[in-house]
């Protein structure tokens, strides 16, 4: 028990510099004269997510503290519309900062955290593929970091690639694809 | 409750700064000790492929149906090579490298390789009704939560049956089947593509490519899998004269 609560703490500190450093990068790495006075605006519809509507709304403030090249708005005709169904959770991307998403109860139901499933998939719409690395530090392995994380910040890698999406208009997606947490039995 | 959700990610990050194969600081349940719950080949498979990269790491499994064709799931991908014909992912057999890969529907691909095979392929089964008895073979880790250890080098087979679609969450009923699993039985990580067979010794046919769980943790409900025999003809078409017939 002493022992956890060091590791807390250590790994406290540690989570802390990341997300000093994930905050910070991009603000300071994006010249004032460059081409980034297009920010990218994407409306979202979370109205037909039942249950998860809070949970996607956090999940879009997320991203907006962190990113400047793309902010995620609740409005129509919506660019993103979040549904919600007992399946798994999952998204299709038609392009970058379009598609669908799905907030699956399947994975709730197993105990996964609904803010952390919300940001995940907005990660896919903002051109983010799924990497089931096993580690809670990153958004983007999604179920494979197990229920017990529930941290549902996207790391500073994962910020800056979201950033250099939307400045570079290129995507870790391909368009139409779906991206499902349903738990795949390869090896990674 | 900002503070909570923070603390509750720690232990993990740490773990995974640290650079150790540990999971999580809390205790695992014991291993059980086989594809999870299963028991070591009692047979040479000649059928059996294990799909790997250039350095011959295992990731999939897979069905030689043809001497140039291999089926196996969508998701497992384009492999480098393929080992075919052993209980050893890593030794014995015949290796062959993979042309291309094709999907054939949902999670069901067929693998061409670069040069023909001499094993024996396995035959398609014509259909896979509920309640047949039916064997799982793979190199899938033993123990049910993901990467809580290594593939096993010696190939494992497990006993079960084909259940109704009503069992399986998510499933797409007229091209996957539902697979029994539960109670510390089951396909787990690195059973995907790999078979589902009827019959018994000499005489297997096949039904199934390993596709996914029901849950995130193997063993605990069943598990889904592409029909084979759904897109039996149209495989057949794909590999003309060189099918084995059921």
């Amino acid at each position: 028990m002493v022992i956890r609560s060091v590791l807390r703490v250590c790994a406290a500190l540690l989570l802390g510099l990341a997300l000093l450093a994930g905050t910070g990068v991009p603000a300071s790495a994006a010249p004032a004269s460059d081409t980034s006075s297009a920010v990218r605006t994407i409306r979202y519809d979370a109205s037909r997510a039942a249950e998860f509507r809070a949970a996607v709304d956090e999940g879009a403030r997320i991203w907006n503290e962190r990113v400047s090249n793309v902010q995620l708005v609740p409005g129509s005709p919506a660019d993103v519309v979040v549904y919600a169904d007992n399946g798994w959770p999952r998204a299709q991307v038609i392009g970058l900062g379009r598609g669908t998403i799905w907030m699956g109860r399947q994975a709730v139901w197993e105990g996964h955290y609904t803010v952390r499933i919300a940001s995940h998939e907005l990660g896919h719409i903002l051109g983010l593929p799924d990497r089931r690395t096993g580690r809670c530090t990153d958004l983007m392995s999604g179920a494979s970091a197990g229920t017990s994380c529930r941290n549902p910040n996207p790391n500073a890698a994962e910020i800056a690639e979201v950033e250099d999406n939307f400045q570079f208009g290129r995507t870790g997606v391909a368009p139409g694809a779906t991206l499902t947490e349903a738990p795949a039995l390869a090896r990674d | 409750m900002r503070k909570r959700r923070l603390l509750a990610a720690i232990p993990v990050a740490f773990v995974a700064l640290s650079g150790t194969s540990i999971a999580y600081a809390d205790p695992t349940p014991p291993p059980t000790p086989n594809i999870v719950g299963g028991v070591p080949a009692s047979e040479v498979y000649s059928f059996m492929a294990s799909l790997q990269s250039s350095s011959g790491r295992h990731s999939c499994g897979g069905s030689l149906v043809a001497a140039s064709w291999v089926v196996t799931a969508s998701h497992c991908g384009t492999p480098y090579q393929v080992r075919i014909g052993t209980t050893q992912y890593n030794s014995g057999g015949e290796v062959r490298r993979v042309a291309s890969r094709q999907v054939i529907g949902g999670d069901v691909a067929l693998l061409r390789l670069a040069s023909p095979a001499s094993s024996a392929p396995v035959p398609i089964a014509t259909s896979a009704p509920v309640g047949s008895s039916t064997r799982l073979i793979g190199w899938g880790q033993t123990c049910p939560v993901r990467g809580c250890g290594p593939a096993p080098v010696g190939l494992r087979q497990l006993d079960t049956r084909i259940i109704s679609d009503g069992y399986c969450s998510g499933i797409r009923a007229s091209t996957e089947l539902c697979i029994e699993g539960g109670g510390g039985r089951g396909a787990c990580y690195g059973d995907s593509g790999g078979p589902a067979v009827i019959g018994g010794p000499g005489a297997w046919r096949l039904v199934g490519a390993t596709s996914r769980g029901t849950a995130s943790q193997c063993a605990v409900s069943p598990a889904i899998y592409g029909d084979v025999t759904a897109y039996r003809s149209r495989i057949l078409q794909i590999i003309g004269g060189g099918a084995v017939q059921a």
